[in-house]
């Protein structure tokens, strides 16, 4: 419980650093230029919106954005399985709505679909299998390497949010109305059924074929491994007979 | 012009209230007639009357029924996982309503029109396993849990074959706006030029209402209720709502990918569209009251081994088709 505790005190601690920095650094004057590009491309898109207005998209972002990341710390830090599984169903299916939320259709059906549909039914049938949460509680101990490891996933992460947070604060202001002249709307095709397709199939066509074909690797092996303990049931339940046997 | 809710109804709010409160209360009567319908159905198919006394037809005998329910005891039996078993029968609901938004039902209405209707469904759809889970975990009861876990293993088994069978469709059409697929048949509706497609995807879909020949989930001689043994009064008439309202979304897609939703001649689209819709349910319960249930292990081979390797033969000769022919 304790331990529990303190990786809970500790996910809020570098929540709040990731708050904090990132504030920090959307005060510090701003180079042009210095922004990368993927950052400016969904700053824009969150300030385009048509129906809602940016302010409150922004707001709406946050409340996802709190509830994922309250999700997120329930399910690694639940000793209870199935409220872990719930709460990541409830994590993904957020990150659904923001993709939603920025004009990316087809990503986030698929996003609903295959992770807090498909997925998580595996995950749920899984826990179901293993046993009852009274017996099975989640281990919580880590090492030293873990800790740097997720430590540095940490840090990365931050780096890679905050330019994101900067040149949104510099593109919107306070009452929510775009500001900047450098991060025009996004061509409302983005993330539509045709242009994922076509990304698909010409620029990222190597690496949806590597993945497709480390799926199928991944499949037959499952199916090699289970096959294969069974047989080993049989050869262990044979020598157990014929040790009684001769016992 | 296809017309949505956002165009009527210039506030998004406002119209996100008035699409759940259409919702809502569709469910609610259609639930109501369909529990009264399966009723008359089974008895005339057993060679009895079923309701008669309530109201004409006995049709309000539903009604009487849910008042009922309404005034019963809720029970919550011991060392429940209280937010889970209380949650169970809400969460049940959530997909159901926004299942039913998607759908065009005249050429010139829908509730919500996108570009990826069709996955956003079936994405609804697979979210309903996780109020059965939900209730069967619990509940603290091993028929309950037993339960839960067939209907989740059956969740994964049909829903393939049935995305399978949907996305040969979609490769017809080449689109995933429902409106565009009904658009694309033409004259002839697509049943005729996709007849296994279709099949796999009736089949399959009753297979994901979890409604008998496919009801071992809920088996009663074998699991007392299933999922939802431990649940009384209003909580259990939820889950009977979400399942009767799962018939018609399944219907309402069968009825867009494969019979031309709102087209016909003559009579206007709505009554067209319900009117397939409906005859879809009555082939359901005529299923329901003619077939034995299916043993566990009949199910899952026949999904693992006949329906997908058929949906995706389906899906190949489709491909190659349409190459050829384009």
């Amino acid at each position: 419980m304790d331990r529990r505790k303190l990786y809970v005190s500790l996910l809020l601690a570098a929540a709040a650093l990731l708050l904090i920095s990132s504030v920090a650094l959307a005060q510090a004057p701003s180079t042009s230029g210095g922004v990368a590009p993927h950052a400016q491309f969904y700053a824009g898109k969150l300030a385009s919106s048509k129906k809602l207005s940016p302010l409150a998209m922004l707001w709406a972002m946050r409340v996802l954005a709190g509830l994922m990341l309250v999700g997120g710390i329930f399910t690694i830090g639940s000793r209870n399985p199935v409220v872990a599984a719930l709460c990541l169903v409830g994590t993904l299916f957020c990150t659904g709505i923001i993709f939603l939320l920025l004009h990316a259709t087809f990503i986030a059906a698929i996003q609903v679909l295959v992770y807090a549909g498909a997925i998580m039914v595996l995950f749920v049938f899984v826990v179901m299998s293993v046993g009852h949460p009274e017996r099975e509680e989640i281990g919580l101990s880590r090492g030293i390497i873990s800790k740097l490891i997720g430590g540095a996933f940490a840090v990365m992460l931050l780096l890679r949010v905050s330019p994101v947070y900067m040149s949104y604060q510099r593109t919107v202001n306070a009452a929510g109305e775009i500001i900047s002249k450098a991060m025009p709307p996004v061509s409302s095709k983005y993330g539509n059924v045709e242009h994922v397709g076509k990304l698909l199939f010409s620029d990222y066509l190597f690496p949806f074929e590597a993945i497709s074909i480390l799926l199928l690797v991944a499949i037959v092996g499952a199916v090699m491994v289970t096959r294969h303990r069974r047989r080993d049931d049989n050869k262990g339940a044979a020598a157990a007979a014929a040790s009684a046997g001769e016992g | 012009m296809l017309k949505t809710l956002s165009d009527l109804v210039p506030n998004v709010f406002l119209a996100m209230l008035l699409a759940a409160a259409a919702i809502m209360a569709f469910a609610t009567v259609n639930a109501l007639f369909l529990v009264w319908l399966e009723r008359k159905v089974s008895a005339r198919m057993q060679r009895r009357y079923g309701p008669t006394v309530v109201g004409p037809f006995g049709m309000f005998q539903t009604l009487v029924d849910v008042v009922k329910l309404l005034s019963k005891q809720l029970i919550s039996p011991k060392d429940i996982d209280k937010p889970l078993y209380h949650l169970a029968p809400i969460v049940v609901f959530v997909p159901v309503v926004l299942g039913l938004s998607l759908f065009p039902i005249d050429k010139s209405f829908a509730l919500v029109d996108t570009n990826v209707g069709l996955v956003l469904v079936f994405a609804f759809a697979g979210m309903g396993f996780i109020a059965i889970f939900m209730a069967g975990w619990g509940s603290n009861n091993k028929y309950a849990l037993l339960g839960a876990m067939r209907a989740v293993a059956q969740n994964i088994a049909y829903e393939i074959p049935l995305i399978l069978a949907a996305l040969a469709v979609t490769m017809i059409a080449r689109s995933m706006r429902i409106a565009d697929i009904v658009e694309a048949q033409g004259s002839f509706p697509y049943i005729l030029v996709q007849p296994i497609g279709a099949l796999i995807y009736y089949i399959s879909a009753v297979a994901e209402t979890n409604r008998a020949p496919f009801d071992i989930p809920e088996a009663e001689s074998e699991l007392v209720a299933g999922f939802h043994t431990e649940y009384s009064g209003m909580r259990f008439a939820l889950f009977f709502l979400a399942e009767y309202t799962n018939m018609v979304i399944v219907s309402m897609v069968a009825t867009s990918l494969f019979l031309g939703g709102y087209k016909g001649p003559l009579l206007p689209g709505p009554v067209w569209f319900f009117g397939k819709v409906y005859f879809l349910i009555f082939v359901m319960l005529w299923l329901r009251w003619t077939f034995p249930r299916l043993r566990f292990d009949q199910l899952m081979t026949f999904a693992w081994k006949v329906l997908i390797p058929l949906a995706l033969a389906n899906l190949l000769v489709t491909a190659t088709v349409l190459k050829v022919m384009s």
